[in-house]
Parts: structure tokens; sequence; C-alpha cells
């Protein structure tokens, strides 16, 4: 017989064969079909668990492309700043070097002085009133040549090739007009020397804005000026500076200072009256007042406020805690053997906000899953065994007696069945935290609540009466509740910058059940206290300021 | 065409069922619709389930998880091939899933050495397909796994291996030692029958 043949007999006469089906079968599809049938939990569902992880990575594209416009943006508003303040000072020194009348390099630093030194009460009560015009007016100067760096920033460098070009042509002659009317002045006319002032603060305002972004200012100037000979001197005064005080703060002084130092001692220097000559001292002070104004603009914020993301997770463990509520302790006795608490984990978000210096209010979402080992015996079979006995004896006759004696043993098998319960929480945490830092390193003590939204319990328990039951709390018994569970919450938590706007952070917790998660009809109350430590990232928002 | 098919035909008939009908009713979760399903087919998938389990218990879990597999992918079917091979197909993927769990071990069989029994077609001609499910059922887990792929549901060994999870010689070598038991086996019963 070939082998196929035989392989074709037994096809045929099983593949279409039909046994026996009993008759509850079908009651136990429909039984199962329900079971699967009953909705999932929200957090189980599979659209939830992708809008949660869209926000977390949407939230962190926005936030690094946030940071990084935020530095393209000042990195952008800087290199405009210091194209146009380089500018200013070009046009500074070529007036004054254009001018080559010492007496009008005299009248531009005098004037200078003027405006810096408002408390500078030599110049008399007319003067002392046209320092506080002139202060408005370097002040609103400011925020003209600002508004002019960011509309310079849209404009093409033709653009700003072509202003420039203007400006050369029209400084000069404001120049020109100051010595006449500082002379003038020293013969006794305060309004020409007003005028001059004025027309000379406009000039100042614009240099005070470009001292403000120095460093490379002073590159710009060396290859700007090595070509002109009429920026010789502040290029030869910026090269030593270069050499010496990397500060262009310093070099600005210094080449004021100089200036006037050096006019002092020329012939018909006017300069030389002391009332309106500025003391080294005074111009440092008011560099060092003009410095703070400009350098707090466009840099980033990094002082420790405003808001923050926080992303964690956390290895966690379980403890329960049983009391009884009805039910004899050797009932409890028998529940707590049955289970034994497993490592959880926890994971969320949240968001913080600076209230103050060192205090931070956090509030955000977390999911928490617990598992537990529930352990029991299950009573599979039990049957009656019949037991015959047969025994023999003789009577003193002779004659043998058979006695058979019956008795019923009742034989069980028990299982040890294990099922591992699951407790899935969505929660809400309210913290308050006060952080410190030292250097790079920061830490934090928080304290607060955390608020059970929502939890699903899996697996099986005792009920009171020792029987297994279904553990869910949507179950027909519900022996859990559902949600409105509160725990207490403290932590220490170690943060670490690792990079702009982002820490590392570890933090130890420890949270305590308030509430009992169980109903007062199962005859015990049960809570859940936890311990782990949160691993997570802690992201600074950037604010709308330090990206404008 | 066997009884069999001639039995769920006169049924559709009467219910004025077609494959694409059936199908649509339990998609849309019809209960009715979905006993009919179960009405027809239940039996048959019984048998293929009986073949792979230990005992009758087992099997009953095998086809009701079978079933309750069905009609959660039934939206899947693309109404490319025989929709009853497609159910089968789930069924004996439940059954194979169970044989995992029990973690049979397929030993590599040198068949060269054996002698194979000689069988006459009269021989087995007169059993029923009782006598022969008894017969599979007595094969050792290995061998009735392989035999019944191969054989009955007709997989190929290279399939069969993807499977179990075993090298196709492998499967060759069940097969053959399989049916070499079983033609045994029919020996043995045709002597006692005599």
């Amino acid at each position: 017989m070939t082998e196929n043949l035989f392989d074709n007999f037994i096809k045929d006469k099983l593949s279409n064969h039909e046994s026996y089906v009993p008759q509850n079968l079908w009651d136990k599809i429909v039984a199962e079909k329900e079971i699967k049938k009953k909705p999932l939990p929200f957090w189980k569902n599979g659209y939830f668990k992708g809008i949660i992880l869209a926000l977390i990575v949407t939230g962190l594209i926005s936030s690094t492309i946030f940071i990084s416009t935020n530095y393209s943006l000042v990195s952008n508003s800087t290199k405009n700043q210091i194209i146009k303040s380089t500018t200013n000072v070009i046009e500074a020194t070529k007036t004054t070097n254009e001018s080559t009348s010492k007496n009008s390099l005299i009248s531009v630093d005098k004037n200078i002085n003027n405006i810096k030194s408002p408390k500078d009460n030599k110049i008399g009560s007319s003067a002392n009133e046209d320092n506080n015009e002139r202060s408005i007016t370097t002040e609103n100067s400011k925020e003209t040549s600002i508004a002019k760096i960011n509309s310079i920033h849209s404009i093409s460098k033709r653009a700003l090739k072509s202003s420039l070009v203007k400006k050369e042509h029209t400084i000069p002659n404001r120049i020109i007009n100051a010595p006449t009317a500082y002379n003038d002045n020293n013969g006794g006319g305060d309004e020409n020397v007003s005028e001059s002032k004025s027309l000379l603060s406009k000039e100042k305002a614009t240099i005070n804005s470009a001292r403000s972004f120095a460093k490379t200012t002073k590159q710009m100037q060396h290859s700007a000026t090595p070509n002109s000979e009429n920026n010789a001197l502040l290029a030869s005064r910026d090269v030593k500076e270069s050499n010496q005080k990397p500060n262009i703060s310093e070099s600005y002084k210094d080449n004021i200072s100089t200036s006037i130092v050096e006019n002092k001692f020329e012939k018909g220097n006017i300069i030389s009256s002391d009332k309106n000559v500025l003391q080294l001292k005074d111009i440092n002070k008011t560099l060092s007042s003009e410095n703070k104004n400009t350098t707090t603009i466009h840099l980033p914020d990094t002082k420790r406020k405003g808001w923050y993301v926080e992303l964690y997770a956390s290895p966690d463990i379980d403890t329960k805690q049983i009391n009884s509520n009805g039910l004899s302790n050797n009932y409890l006795q028998k529940q707590d053997s049955a289970t034994k608490s497993f490592a959880g984990i926890t994971a969320g978000f949240r968001i913080s906000k600076t209230i103050s210096n060192h205090f931070l209010i956090k509030s955000g979402i977390q999911f928490k899953e617990s598992a537990e080992r529930f352990r029991y015996l299950k009573q599979t079979d039990i049957k009656n065994v019949t037991v015959l006995t047969t025994r023999s004896y003789t009577d003193n006759s002779g004659t043998t007696v058979y006695q058979t004696d019956s008795s019923v043993v009742q034989q069980s098998s028990v299982v040890v069945k294990t099922v591992f319960n699951t407790y899935k929480s969505l929660e809400i945490p309210l913290i308050g935290s006060w952080e410190s830092n030292f250097k790079k390193l920061h830490w934090a003590v928080s304290g607060g609540a955390i608020l059970n939204l929502a939890t699903y319990y899996e697996g099986q328990t005792f009920d009171n009466t020792l029987n297994v039951v279904p553990l869910g709390a949507t179950q027909t018994n519900g022996l859990f509740k559902s949600n409105a569970n509160v725990s207490l919450y403290g932590s220490v938590s170690l943060l670490y910058n690792v990079g702009n706007s982002i820490d590392a952070f570890a933090e130890p917790y420890y949270r305590y059940g308030l509430s009992n998660s169980s109903n007062s009809s199962i005859g015990y109350n049960q809570r859940f206290n936890s311990a782990g430590i949160n691993f997570g990232l802690r992201y600074k928002i950037p604010t709308l300021k330090s990206i404008k | 065409m066997c009884l069999y098919q001639l039995f769920v035909s006169i049924l559709k008939y009467l219910y004025h069922l077609s494959d694409y009908e059936l199908i649509k009713g339990c998609i849309e979760q019809n209960p009715q619709t979905q006993r009919m399903l179960f009405e027809l087919y239940a039996g048959k998938f019984m048998t293929v389930c009986l073949r792979y389990a230990i005992d009758s218990m087992e099997a009953e879990d095998m086809l009701q998880e079978g079933f309750v597999r069905i009609f959660n992918n039934l939206h899947q079917f693309k109404f490319e091939g025989s929709f009853e091979g497609w159910m089968r197909r789930i069924v004996v993927n439940v059954c194979l899933k169970h044989l995992q769990r029990r973690k049979i071990q397929f030993k590599e069989i040198d068949i060269e050495n054996n002698n194979e029994p000689q069988l006459s077609p009269y021989a087995y001609s007169n059993l029923g397909a009782d006598e022969l499910m008894k017969l599979i059922n007595q094969l050792p887990e290995g061998y009735k796994a392989v035999f019944n792929l191969n054989v009955i549901e007709g997989y190929s060994h290279d399939e069969i291996a993807e499977l179990l999870g075993i090298q196709a010689s492998t499967s060759r070598s069940q097969l053959v030692k399989a049916r070499r038991l079983l033609q045994e086996q029919i020996i043995k019963l045709e002597k006692i029958a005599v």
C-alpha cells in the first residue's frame, strides 16, 4: 500500500467528520464574548495611549524648537545690534576725526560727559535742567536705536549701507556746529550750549547703544577701521585694549577718558574748565548702569523663574494595610497571607510654576500600576470512594466466617492557584516644592497630595466568606472603590543641569494613603502606601519675553 | 460531495444565507447569525480539536477559544479562498497554541533502519471515523500533531516546521513514524477482529 493511498483514506474519513458538541458550549462562547465586549477603561484604550504619547512627543519637540528658535533669535538680533553699533562707533570715530578740530572732539566728549553725569552741579541750574532733558533724550534715543536695529534686521545689507552713507553725511554737520556753540557758551550763550549738547546727545545715545555689544564691536572695528585713516584714533585704542582688557566697556571708558585727557592739554581747550570735565569715576558709574540696561534686553532668561515641564517614571514598592471592619482576625490573616505585593511603576508629567525665587507649585497627570500576587487553594475534584474490607475468622466449631465491611471515603484534590492582581490608577499630583541650588546642582523638598481620578482592578480576591471573587471594581460586587482616593506625598529631589533649560532629576518619594480603597461592605479596610524614586527630565519652557 | 456539505448547503438555503450574508451578520454582532455559524461548523471543528487535544475537556476549550477568535477576527476575512478553510486555520492555530503550552518534545528519529509494516487496503477500509480518531489519539503527542497537520490539514513540512518551531526534517521523520505506528495499530486491530 502506498503512503498516499493511506493518507487519502485518513483525510477522507476525518476531514469532514463531525463530533459531538456539548450543548452548553455556545453559552460559554457567549459569556466569553460578553466579557471581552466590556469597554476597556479609557487609559487602556489604544487611542488614549496614542494621544498621550503624541502630546508628550509634541511637547518635547515644541520645547526643543522654542529653545533653538530663542537662541537663533537672540544671536540674530545680537548680530544686527553689533552691525549697527559698529556702524555707530565707526561713524562717531569718523565724525570726531573728520572734524580734525580738537575742539569739536572735546565738545563731543564734553557733551557726553554732561549727559552722563546728571548729578554734576557745577554747570549750574540751567545745565541741570538740560541734563534732565538730555537723560530723557538719551533714553528715547536708545529706544529709537533699538527700533532701528530691529528695522535693520529686516532690510538687506544694501539698505544698511545706504543708511550708513546717509549718517556719514549728517553727523559731521552737527559736529561742526558743536564747537561753535560751545565756544559761544563760553562767551556766555547757554542756549547754544544746550542746542549743541542736545544734538550731540543723540550721537551719544547712538554710541551708548553700540557699547552694549562690545566684544564683537571690537573685532568689527578692527576689520573696518584699518583702511581708514580717520578711524586711527579709535582703532589704535581698541588694538591696545584688545591686548590688555577684553571688556569693551572698559575699552570704551578708556576711549572717552583718553580723549578727555588728551584734549585737556591741547591749546585752547575749553574743556580745561573743571565744570564740564567728567571724572573717570562718574564715567564708570554711568557705564555700569548703562550696561545693566542694555544686557537685559535680548539675552535668554537664565534665572529660575517661569514654567517647567517634568517628565518622569518611577519604579515603586507598594505596601498594603488591612484593618478589620467587622471581620475576624483569622480572616484578615488568611487574606494577608494570600497576597504579596510586587513592584509597581509610576509615570507621568507635571507642569511647574515658580511662585517665588525658591518656591514652585506642580501639577500634572500620572499613571500608576501596582501588581500583587494572590495565591489560594482551589478544590478541583471530590470523589466518594467506597472501601470494602473483608475479614475472616474461624469460630470454635471450626467454621470460617467472612465478614465484609463497607465504608465511604471522600477524596478531594486541591490545586494551588496563583493569580496576579493589578491595580491601575490615573492620578493628579498637587505638589508644592521648595528649591535651592549650589552651582549646577539643585535640590528640592516637595510635599503635597495625590488625587486619584480612576482606578481599575484586575484579578481575584476573597470575599468576606473566603470565596474567590473577581477583584474588579466594575464587577457587580464592587469590593473596591474606583476613584476618590487621596494620598499624601513627600519627596526630596536632586536636580542636575544637563543642558540649556534641561535638568535631570532623581526624586525619592513616599506616599501615604489617606483614604481606604475598599468599600465598607467588604468587612475590612484596605489602603496602600508606596515608596519609589522618580527619574526624569525637567524642561524650562521659554518665555515670550526671552523669545522677543 | 459529502453529506456534511449537503447539510450545510441545505441549512444555508433554508435560511436564505450566503457566506457573505453569514459573515456580514456575524460582523454586525447579530446573535442569531453567530449562533447559526456555530451550529454549522461546531461539529466539524470539534473533530479538529479532538485530534489535537488530550481529552474532550481540552477540545471544548480549544473550540470555545477558536470560535471567539473567529467572531473577533471575522472582519479581517477578505473573501479570498474558502471561508471554512479560513475558520479551520484559526481553529488549528488555537490547537497549536495549546500544544505549545504543553511543550511537546519532538525527537528526530532515524527512519532508515525501521521496516515498514505491510498493510493491505482491505485492513482499514472498514474502519470508521471514530475508530480512526481513537487510533490517532493514541499516537504520541509529537507524532499526532505532525500527522494531523500534514495528512489531514494539508500543511507542508516547511509550514509545519514553522508552526511548531521544529526542523522540516524532524517533521518528516515524525510523520513517517506516526504513519508506521498507526498502521501497526490498524494491523493489531485487524488481528483482534479476526
